[in-house]
């Protein structure tokens, strides 16, 4: 028996409720964006096939019952396929999106923290430098370069 | 009344992972135990840190099963398991060095603790942390970066452990300051899998080890069997590791 003998017996526990997918390779993901594609295409198919049983009578309540049964149910499917397609699509590339930009951040964090170390900026520089860029009237190397707007 | 044994904590079978179409696990087998520390060793490139990062379903075997506590977790989302209790500390210092020591410690708060309560673990196990509690993380050393990621890993209260390359570019006093912690965590009963590529100190801590090569576990055994073994491992002579323990 352990000290955390309580929290293991938990994770024993909420492991056995997890529901365990079948299949190791293919993700919900990929499910879902064929699930999408598939439905563009029979939503289209209906809709051609309502359109063709629709111009092939003169009887109106055929043609509706054609519409309805065809058109109005091929736009439903085509507009849930494009919902999913473009959902599971978008997700992969707002994923990849959104590490890129965390990764830019870090970068960018890292540039302003070197810029902000007197050590890296004074590295080559020395106090003397200074004084002769100073008796030059060029720029001090020891100070970083002035923000526009920024008061001396 | 039951004399059944309890399964492996951790357990993988026959797992073959790839990136790509290049694979890199063959078939490696490997079971952990409640409260046991497994250390997994071989030369670089041998599959060590890919059969960890499976092994929290960071990524998804081609093939095999992947068990925690007799329970099938392939599939299953890394984020999923870590709620549930399994922590990874990634090879080099697995942390956010433009965060301060707090910041990092607040991104364990996912796990439902407060920060408070985090931070109590995490200083009361590392007390250096707690005086650098504002510093930038990426500022501090690399043994103080890597006791930053232990931190708050364990700050979670995991009941498995996996951790990669703990002693990766610090200095031995400090491998073995967190090896003890690693032996103590494990007396505790949480489950630890450790990949190291430099395999004393870790041999000093842990129950079991294992020694893989070209993506197969070629030995399993006692630290003290698996210790003779290592030199053939490293030095590419697996002529005696042909066969598994």
């Amino acid at each position: 028996m352990y000290d955390n003998q309580q929290r293991i017996d938990e994770f024993k526990t909420e492991l056995a409720a997890l529901r365990t997918k079948s299949t190791a390779s293919v993700t919900g993901d990929r499910r879902f964006l064929v699930l999408g594609i598939a439905l563009m295409a029979v939503g289209l198919i209906a809709i051609m096939l309502g359109w063709w049983g629709a111009s092939g009578t003169t009887e109106t309540y055929e043609a509706i019952s054609y519409m309805v049964s065809g058109g109005i149910m091929g736009v439903g499917l085509v507009i849930i396929g494009v919902a999913l397609y473009l959902r599971y699509s978008l997700a992969g590339f707002l994923k990849f999106w959104l590490v890129r930009w965390v990764y830019e951040q870090q970068a960018q964090t890292d540039r302003l923290l070197a810029a902000m170390d007197p050590n890296a900026l004074t590295s080559d520089a020395t106090a003397a430098d200074a004084i002769a860029a100073a008796d030059a009237g060029l720029p001090d190397p020891l100070r970083p370069p002035s923000v526009p707007g920024e008061s001396v | 009344m039951s004399d059944e044994i309890d399964p492996p904590l951790l357990e993988l079978r026959d797992v073959t992972a790839a990136y790509g179409r290049i694979q890199v696990l063959h078939g490696v087998d490997l079971a952990l135990n409640e409260g046991q520390v497994l250390a997994l060793l071989g030369p670089n490139g041998a599959g060590k840190s890919t059969t960890l990062k499976v092994a929290g379903m960071q990524m998804q075997p081609t093939a095999g099963q992947v068990r925690m506590a007799g329970h099938l977790v392939n599939g299953q989302a890394p984020d999923e398991l870590a709620r549930l209790g399994v922590c990874t500390v990634p090879e080099g210092q697995g942390m956010f060095p433009s965060l301060t020591v707090r910041e990092n410690l607040r991104m364990a708060t996912y796990s439902g603790r407060s920060l408070g309560e985090i931070e109590e673990i995490a200083y009361g196990q590392f007390p250096r942390l707690g005086e650098r509690r504002s510093q930038v993380a990426g500022s501090m050393s690399g043994g103080e970066q890597q006791m930053l990621a232990m931190a708050r890993g364990l700050a979670t209260d995991p009941a498995l452990l996996l951790l990669d390359e703990l002693s990766m570019g610090l200095a031995p006093i400090i491998v073995e300051e967190l090896y003890a912690l690693v032996a103590q965590i494990a007396q505790r009963g949480t489950s630890i899998l450790v990949v190291e590529q430099f395999a004393r100190t870790v041999l000093g801590v842990a129950d079991e080890a294992a020694i893989m090569l070209h993506g197969k576990v070629v030995k399993t055994g006692r630290p003290e069997d698996i210790e003779s073994e290592l030199s053939d491992a490293y030095l590419g002579g697996s002529g005696s590791l042909a066969t598994k323990g």
